[in-house]
């Protein structure tokens, strides 16, 4: 296990590097609740933006709320709408994109070209007009952030699928009999995913910045909830007292882009056809 | 006296934490006007050795012992320019596919023209002319207007050609050709090997290293032979008395396991056991393991080649 | 040898499979989308137990031939019946019994096995897709076959990547092997192997087809291979058959200049044949404009004026020797 693990940081650091702090943010953000003095809204009123101190790490807001605790609740948002977004945008993508790269000709053109058209929006425009319509919760924002993706996904996924079908491996299980739902299972989504993993690896890092974009404008997470997109806004105001209440939650984003970002191109390294090979 | 001599020449790849031997103490001569076949399976270290005179060796290869002596010169001791300068000029180098030489962003006439004008002092006009002339040499018909045309318009045999003539550009003493007909049809095969033949042996007296896997091609091409077995040179001579009478155990057993088309069926001879990976080469003869004369004394370190009285010299401790 | 009275087990009529070559948007409005002729009015034969090599070089039409055979892929026009029914006429379950005795040995070990796949699984995959047996008669079944090609049941858990080439191939050979099928196509099973390893495979495929009276359909470039194996060998150039005839005949006598150029191409692992050795010249034509009349006109030594006009027929002159050559008209 530990010779395969420095295999892998041998083979390409920044994914290991990428994945720690992935890691490392999610293990501090679901425990917080057990460690954390603080709750999210606990206000203390003795202490309005405060800079750093023993009592509070990285300072407080204007309410005299815990910068530190809300950063650590923040991520909670922040990863659930990452992962519910790329979870859903990946399930519906794979799919479509297995598909038509899998049986082509007309059901490809049926899956593809609405997928072109929704991939014509900005990203940005289509979550907002969708939050702006159906809510703000942050189902809503998933879904959003979802739909966004579903093309993009789909379109790796058929690219990946196209070259694997036309692999010997796959004329030989046809010839044995093998059934579309198995070709297409068995033979070509394993050898197709690689691309599709870097793909929703980077995509998760984009949620995270189209979620803090949302509520930074207003139409994501709502006050008192926190948000590091929130976080940013409502230090806007006061950023001449206490920088700390933007430089802590823009460093937050930030760091978990940064991420994303590592181990989507450590993974690339990784999954590399050429390495799977030897 | 030899163009090319391989004097105890090493070369090691860097694999799991460790340098692995691929290439180990071999030496021979390639002497004016003649083909040297270097013949063994994949993996035997033929290709390492063409990329080792040429230095062209992958980031995790290094040469570790020995020289490579063109005439007096020994190539391991010069520097990245001076290198450069004889690559293409007095030692050419053809490849399994012909792409590899050829830049497909510019015109078969552009990639001559520049070859030409790299190596040698002449004019614009005169390279052209040459370009041409060697074009015509190489077989492609309506050659003129084939210079202006881009590789990927070529078949897989024509590009060979064109290849051959980048390679033979600047008339040097030594070609190395690396497997150069492989992914050719049988048909073209013969033409690419008759044209190398004709232009570099008959010609110009220059050398040919001829690296294959085929022993037919062998038998039909080349003067002499090397076999390759786990990275050493098992066997060297004369074709006809290779083929006549070969000695070492491993060329025997090669020899006698190739499908004829000139003999009718029945059971194949095959090779007890698999080659040894680069890994875990064993330290004596590296055929002992499947050889069926195998006796004690093979463990004793690689046999050295041993002239013997057929004409060849072959490393086996049975002709000691 | 049997006899040539009893049904074929594999017979194909006129098979032909065109490809349309897409030119671009504007080409394809102007209407000059050009036909490439892979496979040209093809009819074989083959009979049980019996072994049919398939020769010929790149853009032969061989390989397509050989996926035609198998349904793999749907013909232009033409019929093939594997034991007098038509295989492009069956319906699914017919087809997958068809499926079950005809399988294909393909011809790159190291793509054809898929690397996400352990060997044993590669194995057992025909075998659940027909849900034979129960799952420990699976396992044994799987242990049995790759005791049988020269592998161990250690092997079933490695990974393809983890295999030599050779073994590789002896993993494809027990996966065709798994329906106990009685017709294989092999498409040049040996040739990305070593001379040594691709004996050891030839000696199996030969015990394999002793032991279950398999009929094997060889399609390879390796004429050395061919006269080692082949009860029948079909000549091909350019889609089309150009001889045909009992092994033993075609090469003691080839008949059509081209089959005479091939095998003077080859290159004999002999030295004192040397002078024999002759190679026609030319290329071989691109199959999008093969040349009018017999295709191999323009490379023929003993081309006539009339070569060029008219097609030549495969005409059978003696003891089921076929030649399309005006030559023997």
């Amino acid at each position: 296990m530990i010779a395969r693990l420095r295999a892998s940081y041998a083979a390409s650091p920044s994914a290991s590097v990428g994945a720690s702090i992935i890691i490392a943010l999610v293990i501090l953000t679901a425990a917080a609740p057990l460690y954390s003095p603080y709750k999210p809204e606990t206000m203390d009123f003795m202490a309005p933006l405060s800079g750093p101190s023993r009592a509070h790490l990285l300072g407080t807001d204007n309410f005299g709320r815990d910068i530190l605790t809300r950063v650590l609740y923040g991520y909670q948002i922040s990863l659930a709408v990452a992962l519910g977004s790329v979870g859903f945008g990946m399930a519906a993508g794979v799919t479509l994109g297995l598909l038509a790269g899998y049986f082509g000709g007309a059901l490809d053109n049926i899956i593809m070209r609405p997928m072109d058209v929704l991939m014509a929006f900005p990203a940005i425009v289509l979550v907002v007009a969708l939050t702006g319509f159906v809510g703000r919760e942050i189902a809503v924002m998933m879904l959003a952030v979802a739909v966004v993706y579903v093309p993009i996904f789909a379109r790796v996924m058929r690219g990946a699928a196209l070259e694997c079908v036309n692999e010997l491996y796959v004329e030989g299980a046809r010839a044995r009999g093998a059934s579309h739902l198995r070709l297409m299972l068995r033979h070509i989504l394993p050898n197709a995913i690689p691309p599709v993993l870097i793909q929703a690896s980077i995509l998760m890092g984009i949620a995270i910045l189209l979620e803090s974009a949302l509520s930074f404008i207003g139409l994501g997470t709502q006050p008192p909830d926190p948000s590091l997109g929130l976080m940013l806004s409502e230090g806007r105001s006061f950023m001449q007292q206490a920088p700390w209440m933007v430089l802590v939650p823009g460093l937050a984003i930030s760091l978990a882009v940064l991420g994303f970002n590592l181990l989507g191109n450590g993974l690339q390294a990784l999954l590399n056809p050429a390495r799977m090979a030897r | 006296m030899s163009l090319l001599s391989l004097r105890g020449l090493s070369t090691e790849f860097y694999s799991g934490g460790r340098w692995l031997e691929a290439v180990s103490d071999v030496s021979f001569d390639l002497r004016p006007g003649e083909i040297l076949g270097l013949v063994g399976e994949s993996g035997c270290g033929k290709s390492t050795i063409a990329y080792s005179v040429m230095q062209l060796l992958a980031h995790n290869a290094r040469i570790s012992r020995g020289q490579v002596l063109l005439g007096e010169t020994d190539l391991l001791r010069l520097e990245e320019a001076d290198l450069q300068a004889l690559r293409g000029s007095r030692v050419s180098m053809i490849f399994q596919n012909p792409m590899t030489a050829l830049d497909p962003l510019f015109t078969i006439g552009h990639q001559l023209v520049e070859t030409l004008q790299a190596h040698l002092d002449i004019n614009m006009h005169e390279a052209r002319r040459r370009a041409l002339s060697l074009l015509r040499q190489v077989g492609i018909p309506a050659a003129e207007e084939r210079l202006r045309a881009y590789p990927h318009q070529f078949s897989g045999g024509m590009s060979q050609r064109i290849a051959l003539a980048i390679a033979i550009a600047c008339q040097p003493q030594v070609l190395i050709a690396d497997e150069p007909t492989t992914a050719l049809d049988v048909t073209i095969q013969a033409q690419i090997l008759q044209l190398i033949r004709r232009l570099l042996v008959d010609e110009r007296g220059s050398g040919v290293l001829l690296i294959t896997h085929d022993l037919g091609v062998v038998a039909q091409v080349c003067d002499r032979v090397a076999v390759m077995y786990a990275g050493s040179i098992v066997e060297c001579g004369e074709v006809a008395a290779l083929f006549a009478a070969p000695q070492h155990p491993y060329t025997q057993a090669l020899l006698n396991s190739l499908p004829s088309h000139r003999k009718a069926r029945g059971r194949l001879e095959t090779i007890a056991g698999r080659v040894p990976s680069l890994g875990d080469r064993p330290a004596g003869c590296p055929f002992a393991p499947r050889c069926p004369h195998t006796k004690e004394r093979c463990e004793n370190g690689r046999p050295p080649l041993i002239k013997v009285e057929t004409g060849q010299e072959v490393a086996c401790v049975l002709y000691d | 040898m049997s006899s040539t009275t009893e049904t074929p087990l594999l017979r194909a009529e006129g098979l032909s499979k065109f490809f349309t070559l897409e030119q671009g948007v504007l080409a394809g409005l102007r209407g000059t989308r050009r036909a490439l002729r892979a496979v040209d009015s093809v009819s074989l034969q083959v009979h049980a137990g019996q072994t049919l090599a398939i020769v010929g070089e790149s853009g032969s039409g061989k390989s397509t031939l050989g996926r035609l055979l198998l349904r793999l892929l749907l013909p232009s026009a033409g019929r093939v019946f594997f034991q007098d029914s038509d295989i492009f006429a069956m319906k699914r379950a017919q087809l997958r019994a068809f499926r079950r005795q005809a399988q294909i040995i393909l011809q790159d070990p190291s793509a054809s096995l898929n690397p996400r796949m352990r060997i044993g699984e590669i194995v057992r995959e025909p075998l659940d897709i027909y849900r034979e047996g129960s799952k420990s008669e699976r396992r044994k079944r799987v242990q049995a076959l790759l005791e049988r090609v020269g592998l161990t049941s250690a092997h079933a858990r490695a990974y393809p990547r983890e295999l030599s080439g050779g073994q590789r191939q002896r993993v494809g050979i027990a996966a065709a092997l798994a329906l106990s099928p009685r017709l294989i196509i092999a498409d040049e099973p040996t040739s990305s192997l070593d001379v040594s390893v691709q004996a050891q495979t030839l000696n199996l495929l030969a015990e394999l087809q002793q032991d279950f009276q398999l009929t094997y359909v060889f399609i390879t470039h390796d004429l050395g291979v061919v006269r080692h194996f082949a009860d029948r060998v079909a000549v091909m150039y350019l889609g089309k058959i150009v001889e045909e005839a009992p092994a033993e005949a075609l090469f003691a006598a080839p008949q059509h200049p081209y089959t005479q150029a091939l095998f003077s191409a080859i290159p004999p692992p002999d030295p004192t044949q040397r002078v024999s050795w002759t190679p026609p010249q030319g290329e071989p034509p691109s199959p999008l404009a093969p040349p009018p009349g017999c295709h191999f006109h323009p490379r023929c030594p003993l081309a006539m004026p009339q070569c060029s006009r008219v097609t030549p027929p495969l005409v059978s002159r003696e003891a089921g020797h076929s030649v399309a050559c005006l030559l023997y008209e």
